[in-house]
């Protein structure tokens, strides 16, 4: 009695298994009495009644053997186990025997696989593993705002400002602020002393984030005010300066500004503000005369803080706001304006900018696995048609097809496991060179590494591979049966129903390979255009070089200044050299001071919602020596001794235009408004993508700092005037540190280097794909070249021209080519809304990109289909007739 | 005759040690050689084969019968060699005690 087929599929396999199998044995034997008596003499139905009573009860003997098999699951696991054991080592077999197959397949899939595991292992670090906070949750950073200011948003702390929030905020376990702005501590070494990146801290910064130290503690809030001459180290620190000496709390770190109390090292994760940061102590060492951090108005630090266990982050961030609005209340010429709060959950400060790219890439390189996939079951499944005969025959011997597709399928997974093993060697490769080259593009990078959880995501990744690709050509095995084989197995010479499955592969692949083109392309060209916006400098043959004159050796303005006219008198003599000029800070990396402006007359603006520029103290060749234009204006010279030189973006702002500007006035903060001698020409702010920022420039003999940025520029390489800098250094003094130096190109090459670092990326695996697309249409049109081979050399003795078979093939290779481009570019249309927010001059519909995408991928296939298709009409037609 | 259960198991693994062979053979085998005095009970024909197969003494494997159709073939294993190696000790000692006692010809034969 046969079962009926939902009920079979429906029982697991074992059983289903056994109950089909005893019903054919049984059959089989009263089949062999049957054809026994017969041959005795009895007629055909007499033999069968006999046959049959002489069985007994059918039913209770199948169900009885049936039970006899469903018991002993281990031994069955052993034996399945063995089973497959010996399908692996014929896999093997196999694939050594047919070298070129392997081989094509083991580098598509290694490449597929590496790069996935590459990727995944930067995303998994940098947006899913845990950071070093503990419950980071509640941890988060925190902004007054400034609601309806000119440039309403984010504003940064001050010191009593923050007080004033810790008292009132009572959903707030701890709150803290820090500055990495200041420099560092100056420290001795061998040779020139050294200025390391030092984070100013308060109490309740290390409250905040709640990271313990790895050795000894981090700083203890009531040293704030008494000693505050203690200092935790970084791992990195701890390791370089002191050996990783376990012993070192309790030592003293002997820097220029005093003699520091070693508390605590941090664990090797601790990262925070940024990978720099080296050192951390308190506030409280920085002298007011640097920095007046108890006037209330000095709002220049940023602040982190934690939500109280046990409280609700949105109901903390009302309470906040309540806060906000009650301090400015209370001191309404202060904080008039700053009636609100942002809090952002530290997670999303850290990595938010660099999620969505991040997410990209990790949908590229899927697509690209995916295509890979594509292309190895196309292999697969050319290969299985060839093997038809091998099957067909084992088929008619008897074995299952269930067995049939398990081999196939263990093939795919002995495929899918090697490729994946060669895949992670390369991806440990390939990991490495992502982090060298993003540096600090990618916050936390240096936590990405191919560790347990990456390698388990490999192993995932190679056997799903394995089995995707895999799946298809076994599925049509079982399916289709021996019969199916059998008769592909002959050789025949249409393309048939493998053909068709063959066409939609590729089809797919183009698609996707298209997609992922044109988000390469798009990236580009945005790219290019951000390359191409002009600095408002010339940034060639520049170099840079910080340096914070040391407040032990020099202590007023006149020193500081000494110093530097000494400094730029040793630089202009440099052989090579053009000028040499300073300015308090080089415009790519940071752009001064904020100043608050009106016009003189304007109405007084509340707290928090006035005008701002950018000031900047610079040296008057500094313009020159910048390559920075003058608008228009009077030379230093000839303008008055307190005057300012301010850009055309706050000319406009201002003014309206530059020629009202000059000879105007504003109100920056000094007893009487100050003239304005001269605007130039803008200058872009670290990221080109936004306008250049309003700037004021100030003599910097009015208001000197201890801060300098020297601008050289020399007619030759600037990194050749690296040594002669440091020199020149030494010769006037040898205890000065250098923060740091470099070309002004590095720095504004790093201010692409986000937008670069992933186009790159993406257009290494849209190219990547594209090459796996192009090597798939060959395999599919070489493949079906040779097997109509036949019918060519028909068609070419029946007299059919050269040229016109060539266009057959051509033609035959682009049927599933063509729709595949267009359905491509229709996703890739639908897609780049999700790239828009990375685009910069670039519409997301961009025609050059998909035109020129889609013209690229066309000739591809045509080059890819044409040497098999001039290998076809080379054929020689009695050759042809005869090959099967 | 009737087979006792235990005895069918080793008959079969018997008729399995020269090679091969599937169920309906197997009947044949044990018949023939029996001169038709032993017959095996069909219907526990198959579940002793799958006992003996999830017992590990046989393995079986799908393959084609003398007369072209589809067959499931049962093998010995080597622990299938060892246990009828075994058994078959065993039943001549049985048997060779039996014929003893039965062959007793007075009370106090030894």
């Amino acid at each position: 009695m046969d079962l009926p087929r939902g009920f079979r599929r429906a029982t697991p396999p074992h059983l289903r298994d056994g109950g089909d199998a005893v019903d054919d044995e049984i059959r089989f034997h009263i089949e062999s009495r049957v054809g026994e008596l017969v041959r005795g003499g009895m007629s055909e139905e007499e033999a069968r009644l006999r046959a049959l009573a002489e069985f007994g009860d059918r039913e209770r003997a199948a169900r009885a053997a049936r039970r006899e098999s469903r018991g002993g699951v281990v031994m069955r696991t052993g034996r399945w186990m063995a089973e497959g054991a010996k399908d692996v080592a014929l896999a093997v077999r196999q694939l050594r025997r047919n070298p070129g197959f392997a081989v094509a397949a083991l580098v598509t899939l290694a490449l597929g696989i590496g790069g996935t595991t590459a990727v995944f292992s930067v995303v998994d670090a940098v947006l899913f593993r845990a950071l070093p906070f503990p419950d980071e949750g509640r941890v988060a950073r925190i902004w007054p705002l400034a609601e309806g200011g000119a440039d309403g948003g984010r504003r940064a702390w001050s010191v009593p400002d923050m007080e004033d929030w810790r008292s009132r905020a009572g959903s707030l376990s701890a709150i803290g602020l820090y500055t990495s702005s200041l420099g560092g501590l100056v420290v001795p070494g061998e040779g020139t002393p050294e200025e390391v990146p030092t984070v100013f801290v308060t109490k309740g910064f290390f409250e905040a984030l709640g990271t313990p130290a790895r050795i000894g503690r981090t700083l203890p809030a009531e040293a704030e005010e008494g000693d505050a001459r203690v200092v935790v180290l970084s791992d990195r620190y701890w390791r370089r300066r002191f050996g990783a000496d376990p012993t070192v709390v309790g030592r003293t770190l002997d820097a220029e500004e005093g003699a520091f109390r070693i508390v605590g090292v941090m664990p090797a994760g601790f990262a925070f503000p940024d990978a720099e940061a080296d050192l951390w102590t308190f506030l409280a060492n920085v002298p007011q005369e640097s920095v007046p951090w108890r006037i209330r108005q000095v709002r220049v630090f940023d602040g982190v803080a934690r939500i109280a266990s046990g409280v609700d982050p949105s109901a903390a961030e009302a309470e906040l706001a309540a806060v906000a609005r009650s301090v400015a209340a209370d001191l309404p010429e202060t904080n008039g304006g700053l009636t609100a709060v942002e809090v952002l959950p530290i997670r999303e400060a850290l990595v938010g900018d660099v999620r969505l790219p991040l997410l990209l890439v990790a949908g590229a390189v899927g697509l690209t696995l995916l295509i890979a996939c594509v292309n190895v079951a196309n292999l697969l499944l050319a290969r299985g048609t060839a093997r038809g005969r091998e099957f067909a025959l084992r088929a008619a011997l008897g074995a299952r097809r269930g067995r049939l597709a398990r081999q196939l399928l263990a093939e795919s997974l002995a495929l899918g496991v090697a490729g994946g093993a060669l895949g992670v060697a390369l991806s440990v490769a390939m990991v490495r060179f992502l982090v060298a080259r993003s540096g600090e593009l990618i916050p936390r990078a240096s936590g990405v590494a191919v560790d347990g959880r990456v390698l388990a995501f490999a192993a995932l990744a190679s056997v799903l591979t394995g089995l995707v690709f895999g799946l298809l050509p076994a599925a049509r095995l079982a399916r289709g049966g021996a019969a199916g084989l059998h008769t592909s197995a002959r050789g025949s010479v249409s393309a048939g129903e493998s053909g068709g499955l063959r066409d939609v592969l590729v089809f797919a692949e183009v698609a996707m390979a298209v997609v992922l083109l044109v988000g390469g392309g798009l990236l580009m060209r945005s790219l290019a255009e951000l390359r191409s916006v002009d600095p408002g400098f010339d940034p060639d043959g520049l170099l840079v070089a910080d340096i914070v004159v040391s407040d032990t050796r020099y202590s007023s303005s006149a020193d500081y200044l000494a110093f530097r006219d000494r400094l730029l008198e040793r630089l202009e003599a440099l052989p090579g050299v053009v000028g040499a000029s300073t300015a308090k800070q080089f415009p790519t990396r940071g752009m001064g001071e904020v100043w608050t402006w009106s016009r003189p007359g304007d109405p007084p603006a509340s707290a928090g919602e006035e005008r701002r520029a950018h000031g900047l103290h610079v040296h008057r060749d500094f313009f020159d020596v910048m390559g920075i234009p003058l608008v228009r204006g009077v030379p230093p010279g000839e303008a008055p001794e307190l005057s300012l030189v301010i850009n055309q973006r706050l000319a406009r702002d201002a003014f309206g235009s530059a020629e009202a500007a000059v000879g105007a006035a504003l109100e920056v903060g000094a007893p009487d408004p100050v003239p304005i001698r001269a605007v130039v020409g803008d200058v872009l702010h670290a990221d080109p993508a936004s306008p250049p920022p309003p700037m004021i420039y100030i003599d910097d003999r009015l208001n000197t700092r201890r801060v300098f940025a020297f601008v050289v520029r020399t007619e030759g390489d600037p990194l050749a005037l690296v040594e002669p800098f440091r020199g020149a250094l030494a010769e006037i003094d040898p205890q000065q540190a250098v923060r740091s130096i470099y070309t002004a190109r590095s720095a504004y090459a790093d201010a692409v280097a986000q937008p670069r670092f992933f186009a790159l990326l993406m257009s290494l695996f849209a190219v990547g794909a594209m090459a796996l697309a192009a090597v798939g249409i060959y395999g599919v049109i070489a493949y079906s070249v040779r097997r109509r081979t036949r019918e060519i050399g028909v068609r070419i003795a029946l007299g059919a021209d050269a040229g016109r078979v060539r266009g057959m093939v051509v033609r035959e290779a682009l049927r599933p080519v063509l729709p595949g481009v267009v359905l491509g570019l229709g996703g890739a249309a639908a897609l780049s809304s999700l790239l828009s927010s990375l685009l910069f001059e670039v519409t997301r519909l961009d025609p050059l990109t998909y035109g020129g995408v889609g013209a690229a991928v066309l000739a591809v296939a045509i080059l890819a289909a044409w040497a098999p298709a001039r290998e076809a009409t080379r054929v020689d037609p009695q050759v042809a007739l005869r090959a099967e | 005759m009737e087979i006792l259960q235990g005895t069918l198991d080793v008959l079969i693994l018997k008729a399995l040690q020269w090679g091969p062979r599937h169920g309906y053979a197997v009947t044949r085998w044990i018949k023939d050689t029996t001169r038709e005095v032993l017959a095996v009970e069909e219907g526990a024909l198959y579940p002793a084969l799958h006992r003996l197969e999830r017992r590990g003494l046989v393995e079986s494997e799908w393959g084609v019968s003398e007369n072209n159709r589809r067959a499931k073939f049962y093998q010995l294993t080597r622990g299938g060699r060892k246990a009828l190696e075994a058994e078959t000790a065993n039943w001549a000692e049985y048997a060779g005690a039996v014929q003893r006692v039965l062959g007793a010809t007075g009370p106090g034969d030894r």
